[in-house]
């Protein structure tokens, strides 16, 4: 009986280090944040002659841009061959949400317009891309080969610009919050690289261990911290 | 020769004023070319600063929304924490949107969205909304968020709207954004255009029109702007240059100022220059430009140029026409006998020179010598020919030797007055009998019956004269002359020994005179019977004579035929000229024997 009992506890065991190792058994969750420099943050139209009129309301202080991080892109990198997770990328507002965009080398990524008007994105340097109205509820699906990143415009709005990254080993995406904060839901425990993204650059880096079963909370990350281009 | 300068002078003046006309009409053309584009120019600062003041009262007009209490409660209970409001406040927040709107009047928008202060549109002016769009990347709606009053040019589905957008604030903080659109459509084409007359204004999205308005009948198209949009296109935000569109019209290109211009929105206002011609010169002068000329100097200068061009002709023409028109009258009044040459100068005293020796020479007119003049022998003999034998007188009636006339009128001039001297060419003259007409009339003898040898001697002698070289002068009066006394040997004078002085006989010879003949020559030449006879026989003989020296055959000539011809002739010339008889003579003419006819008056 106990014999029978230690098999069936070795094969559990065996099972789960195979589960474990393939990442299907358990999804976990990573949280995150970043620290926000306040001179980053704050995004300026002011020097854009595209307007008559940008005066001051005279009765309120001026709201001050503490940053949304639309320009920021959590990522994950690891041996993983599933799909990538939350890459998934939108007009909404008016612009890319968020504008900085990845992709794992070789698949596809997709851009839904969730305005009520129409978009029409361009991929500067893309080959094979061809800018088409999107309108709203419609999407663009991209084809991302090796290289990059790719400078993203719209050939109707001017204000709205982003890149995208094509990355070889990408497991999974976030979107930063305004403040600062990003979340990772269903990634399988293991190694990984936690990379912040930000524009063109890559502005954070750190590995990091998805361990079984419990959510992985990360120290916030700096955005010059092992930032390289 | 003062006059054909003052001719160089108007020349001249002429040709500068010209040359002067087509500068100025091309400094002219520069001119309208360079106002236009000053024009065009003044024109896009004016729509600039007109749709900036239009914005700022779009701007002003949503004050009345955003201060709405409706408007305020509504977009404060959905920002922040306070969650979205339920789809009934939104329609009533959408109802009073178009409440608002519809008080705008001119101002009433197409497009109005009511913001909340996270970007998401809580009601518009349709009374559905969806409650997940979101505005709050747009540059318009983030600026009206932090609390600036901003316009913007947006393309919303593929139309072109003028956006503008103020902040609502309620109890202190901001809760939202009102939002307000006006689509670019004709009616700003045309409230443009009334500030800008005269101009032709599009709007376009890409190479599509939305908007235009014409400045006139003669104003450019739509069409005309259209054409050259994308070249402007090409140019927007490069060059403030205007862009020509054909024979003088130009346009000028701005892209719009907001957002939309990054797709290629904005707008053209196009203009036609005037045409400057030599008679458009003129086209912009003012009554003042006309009253501030140098009157004294414009009208002063060409007249006083005027009477020196006068001036120089009447000293130089018109005087010496004068003087020749009154010398002219009293010539032929013969208060005058002559021209007064020394008064005049240069060509009219050449001309009084000439008139003065034709006076002096006799010259008449040559109509009346024709009058005068000896027929044409052949002429008349012609006129009367009845058969083929023209063989005797058949030379051209051009070619005929003129007969002379000779006139008996004794009394006319003393013989002793004063000798007017034939111009005779003695070196063409190698006849003994032109050396016969050095003896004095009075001394000279006729021959009434000459030797039929004497008679071929000299008509053989006449072709070798050359008759067109002779001028036409009065025939010589032979006059005594000590110095020209005839010698023993000389042959006897006779009446048309004169005539033998002439070389040509193509010429009328108006002045010839005999003034004596003698008494022996007129009864040989008179009609008697006896003296006609014998007088016709030496003319048949000199004629048969002549014809053989020639070389003529003389087969079939007979004196009775010849007779008859003569007769005819003599009745002719006798007829024409009232001649009392006719004497001829025979002569050589182209190789061969000619006669001619000299009526003889009483």
């Amino acid at each position: 009986m106990g014999t029978l009992k230690n098999w069936i506890m070795l094969g559990g065991a065996c099972a789960a280090f195979v589960l474990v190792a393939f990442g299907a058994v358990s999804a976990e969750t990573i949280e995150g944040s970043i620290q926000p420099k306040l001179h980053d943050a704050a995004e300026s139209d002011e020097g854009r002659e595209d307007h008559y009129w940008r005066v001051w309301n005279g009765a309120l202080p001026e709201r001050q841009n503490v940053g949304d991080h639309d320009d920021v892109l959590a990522v994950l990198t690891g041996k993983f061959t599933g799909p990538a997770i939350g890459c998934t990328f939108r007009f909404r507002g008016g612009a890319l949400d968020p504008s900085t965009l990845a992709a794992r080398t070789g698949t596809q990524v997709r851009v839904e317009n969730r305005d009520s008007f129409t978009h029409q994105l361009a991929v500067e340097g893309l080959p094979g891309f061809t800018p088409l109205e999107a309108g709203p509820g419609k999407a663009r699906v991209i084809s991302v080969p090796g290289g990059g990143p790719w400078a993203l415009s719209d050939d109707v709005y001017g204000h709205v610009d982003g890149y995208l990254h094509s990355m070889r080993e990408l497991v999974a995406c976030a979107s930063v919050t305004p403040s600062g904060k990003f979340r990772f839901d269903g990634v399988p425990p293991g190694p990984y690289s936690l990379r912040i993204l930000r524009g063109a650059e890559q502005v954070a880096v750190r590995r990091v261990t998805v361990p079984a079963g419990k959510t992985l909370l990360v120290d916030p990350l700096s955005m010059s911290e092992s930032g390289r281009k | 020769m003062l006059s054909r300068l003052w001719y160089l002078v108007l020349t001249l003046a002429v040709g500068g004023a010209l040359a002067g006309a087509f500068l100025n009409k091309s400094a002219a053309s520069r001119e309208a070319d360079f106002q236009l584009e000053e024009q065009l120019r003044r024109d896009r600062v004016e729509a600039e600063l007109w749709m900036r003041l239009d914005a700022r009262l779009r701007l002003d007009a949503l004050a009345s929304m955003a201060v709405e209490p409706e408007v305020r409660q509504t977009l404060r209970s959905s920002s922040g924490h306070a969650g979205t409001p339920k789809s009934g406040v939104r329609r009533r927040l959408s109802i009073k949107l178009n409440a608002l709107n519809t008080k705008l009047e001119e101002g009433r928008g197409d497009l109005v969205f009511a913001v909340d202060n996270e970007g998401e549109v809580v009601a518009t002016l349709e009374k559905e909304t969806s409650g997940t769009e979101q505005l709050g990347k747009m540059p318009l709606v983030r600026d009206a968020l932090r609390g600036f009053m901003r316009d913007d040019v947006w393309v919303y589905n593929g139309e072109v709207y003028r956006m503008a957008a103020r902040p609502v604030f309620d109890g202190g903080r901001y809760v939202g954004a009102i939002v307000h659109g006006i689509k670019v459509s004709d009616e700003l084409a045309r409230r443009l255009g009334a500030k800008l007359p005269d101009a032709s204004i599009v709007f376009f999205y890409g190479t599509q029109l939305i908007a235009s308005h014409s400045g006139g009948t003669t104003a450019l198209t739509s069409t005309e702007l259209m054409d050259i949009v994308p070249v402007a296109m090409s140019t927007l935000g490069k060059s403030t240059d205007s862009l020509e569109l054909g024979e003088r019209a130009r346009a000028v290109a701005s892209a719009v100022r907001g957002g939309a211009a990054h797709a290629n929105v904005g707008y053209l206002i196009g203009r036609k220059g005037s045409t400057v011609g030599l008679g458009g010169l003129f086209a912009n002068t003012f009554k003042e430009d006309v009253a501030s000329l140098p009157w004294l100097i414009v009208i002063g200068i060409p007249l006083l140029l005027l009477l020196l061009g006068l001036g120089v002709l009447y000293l130089e023409h018109d005087k010496a026409v004068l003087i020749l028109r009154r010398s002219a009258e009293s010539l032929e009044k013969k208060e005058l006998t002559s021209l007064p040459a020394g008064q005049l100068r240069r060509h009219y005293r050449k001309i009084a020179e000439s008139v003065n020796n034709a006076l002096r020479a006799g010259v008449g007119f040559k109509e009346d010598a024709e009058v005068r003049a000896a027929v044409d022998l052949d002429h008349v003999l012609n006129t009367t020919r009845d058969s083929a034998d023209t063989g005797y007188f058949g030379f051209p009636a051009g070619e005929a030797p003129t007969a002379k006339r000779v006139s008996l009128d004794g009394d006319s001039e003393p013989p002793n007055g004063p000798p007017v001297e034939p111009e005779a060419e003695p070196s063409s003259s190698n006849d003994a009998g032109a050396q016969e007409t050095a003896r004095p009339v009075s001394t000279a003898t006729a021959r009434p019956k000459r030797t039929p040898s004497s008679r071929p001697q000299r008509a053989s002698s006449w072709p070798s004269r050359a008759p067109s070289t002779r001028q036409p002068i009065a025939a010589a009066v032979r006059q005594p002359d000590p110095a020209m006394t005839p010698m023993p040997d000389d042959p006897p004078t006779r009446p048309n020994a004169l005539l033998d002085d002439y070389d040509g006989f193509d010429q009328p010879e108006e002045n010839t005179q005999v003034k004596h003949v003698p008494q022996s020559l007129l009864e040989a030449s008179a009609p008697g019977e006896e003296g006609e006879e014998t007088h016709f026989r030496d003319v048949f003989d000199q004629f048969v004579a002549t014809q053989k020296e020639c070389g003529a055959p003389t087969s079939g000539l007979t004196f009775d035929k010849f007779v008859r011809k003569l007769h005819s002739a003599r009745s002719q010339v006798m007829k024409r000229h009232n001649a009392s008889a006719v004497r001829f003579t025979v002569y050589v003419k182209d190789g061969r024997a000619a006669l001619k006819a000299s009526p003889v008056k009483q």
